[in-house]
């Protein structure tokens, strides 16, 4: 656009089947960002399992604060950390397990992954550990309510499932070539329901979320 | 290349076509633009409280905020700024606070508060604008909302009520109509009502209900819960006094 190349920062993040594969499709920029100046410079994998690990947590632990300076960022980073210190770890069972199951393993892979991802968000978007504490025991412990959804729940949990199924079918898939290919009445199309669902989706204040840098 | 600029022309039609199909259905059903108060509208007012030197602040919720005329105040005060910090519902003690505690302000204080507002649970009513006020606004939020400000002026489809998302929310629980309004905010704030256009039955309903909740009065505050409020209001009021002074 206009001689700037812009890179793909997301690709189907909520298909990856596993913690590692979430960072090379979520927000892109800042996980290379974070591998080129934090992770490498830190030393990378070159020193060992242990050293490696460190490494890991470190690197997660600073990006956590780089979206903002409070203990709950710090946890959403350190969790991440953990996972991929986990995965790295499981590395051998995992191959082995996949191995045995196949496409069901990389499902259930996959299932798993969201599920923590997931969890994680909650430190993300919560202003502090009490209301965390509060979203994760509505996420996870069921309630005679739970039930009784509203229609608005009702309308997330199937946006969710339908973006799901679209990550999960496009997973190995490259939108970018896919919209080279499409004349321009369906690109046309495409980018004008984009434009009225931004339109059509106003709040009382939707602020870009980074305005606080 | 071509195809890009022929998209992008698509693109544009549609969406605007659409667009403007959906703003004239609800205007079609009377619907007309209105300023939706949030934080972030509080907090461009709060700011110019501490840059307009000239300020004369209203403090107070509902009454202050529907009954206080702009221009009015204007034409019989030439030489203030008016500023409206009222809120609909929320007494206004948080904001004097803020304002006592802000150094560079030098303007004038009208708060309008009755004993209630001087309850113990009554404030920190103001507290979360303060806080938005004092940590998150920025200039970037500031821009944003003087554009939001010309867009929700504009069209009717600013409004959340007609959004995607709660218009399906409406249709799978079949709720009717959004809210027609009765009351508007100006883009700096002051409100007016149209009692013409308001559910007179519902609002009487309301009335008896709250009149049968608390046997015809309001709920009667212990002194020791109400006076040291009034105490560090004094104390406020001292404080902004002084600093206007000097």
């Amino acid at each position: 656009m206009l001689g700037f190349w812009l890179p793909d920062n997301f690709r189907s993040p909520y298909a990856a089947t596993g913690f590692s594969d979430f960072w090379r499709r979520w927000h892109i920029s800042l996980s290379t960002w974070l591998r080129d100046y934090l992770y490498l410079p830190l030393g990378g994998n070159r020193g060992g399992g242990l050293f490696t690990m460190r490494n890991l947590m470190l690197t997660m632990l600073l990006g956590g604060l780089w979206h903002g300076a409070a203990w709950t960022f710090v946890a959403w980073g350190a969790f991440h950390g953990l996972m991929l210190v986990l995965e790295r770890v499981a590395e051998p069972a995992i191959a082995a397990t996949s191995r045995v199951l196949g496409g069901v393993g990389t499902l259930l892979g996959g299932l798993l992954t969201l599920l923590g991802v997931l969890i994680a968000w909650v430190w993300f978007r919560a202003p502090d550990f009490a209301h965390a504490a509060q979203i994760h025991h509505a996420m996870l412990v069921p309630t005679d309510t739970s039930a009784n959804l509203s229609a608005e729940a009702k309308i997330a949990l199937i946006v969710f499932s339908l973006m799901w199924l679209m990550h999960w079918l496009w997973r190995h898939h490259d939108l970018r070539r896919w919209l080279r290919r499409r004349g321009a009445v369906a690109l046309g199309f495409i980018w004008a329901s984009l434009i009225v669902s931004i339109v059509l989706s106003p709040g009382v204040s939707r602020a870009f979320i980074y305005f606080q840098f | 290349m071509r195809r890009t600029f022929a998209a992008l022309a698509i693109a544009v039609m549609v969406a605007a076509s659409a667009l403007v199909a959906v703003e004239r259905h609800w205007r079609g059903r009377g619907y007309t633009p209105i300023i939706v108060d949030a934080p972030d509208l509080w907090s461009l007012q709060r700011a110019k409280a501490t840059s307009a030197p000239n300020a004369i602040v209203f403090l107070g919720a509902s009454r202050t905020l529907y009954a206080i005329d702009r221009d009015t105040v204007r034409s019989r005060l030439p030489q203030y700024e008016p500023v409206m910090l009222a809120m609909d519902g929320r007494y206004p003690l948080a904001t004097l606070r803020d304002l006592a505690a802000d150094a560079n302000f030098r303007g004038t204080v009208i708060c309008d508060i009755d004993g209630a507002g001087f309850a113990a649970p009554s404030l920190d009513m103001q507290k979360p604008e303060v806080d938005f006020y004092r940590h998150e606004f920025s200039p970037s939020r500031a821009a944003h909302r003087l554009m939001l400000n010309h867009w929700q002026l504009d069209a009717v489809i600013a409004r959340s009520d007609f959004s995607m998302l709660r218009s399906a929310v409406r249709w799978w629980s079949d709720e009717g109509a959004p809210f027609h309004p009765y009351q508007w905010l100006d883009r700096r704030r002051f409100g007016h009502i149209d009692f013409e256009r308001g559910d007179k039955e519902s609002q009487k309903r309301e009335l008896a209900r709250n009149l049968e909740r608390f046997g015809g009065h309001l709920p009667r505050i212990p002194f020791a819960e109400w006076w040291p409020q009034v105490e560090a209001a004094n104390g406020w009021v001292r404080t902004i006094q002084a600093a206007v002074a000097t």
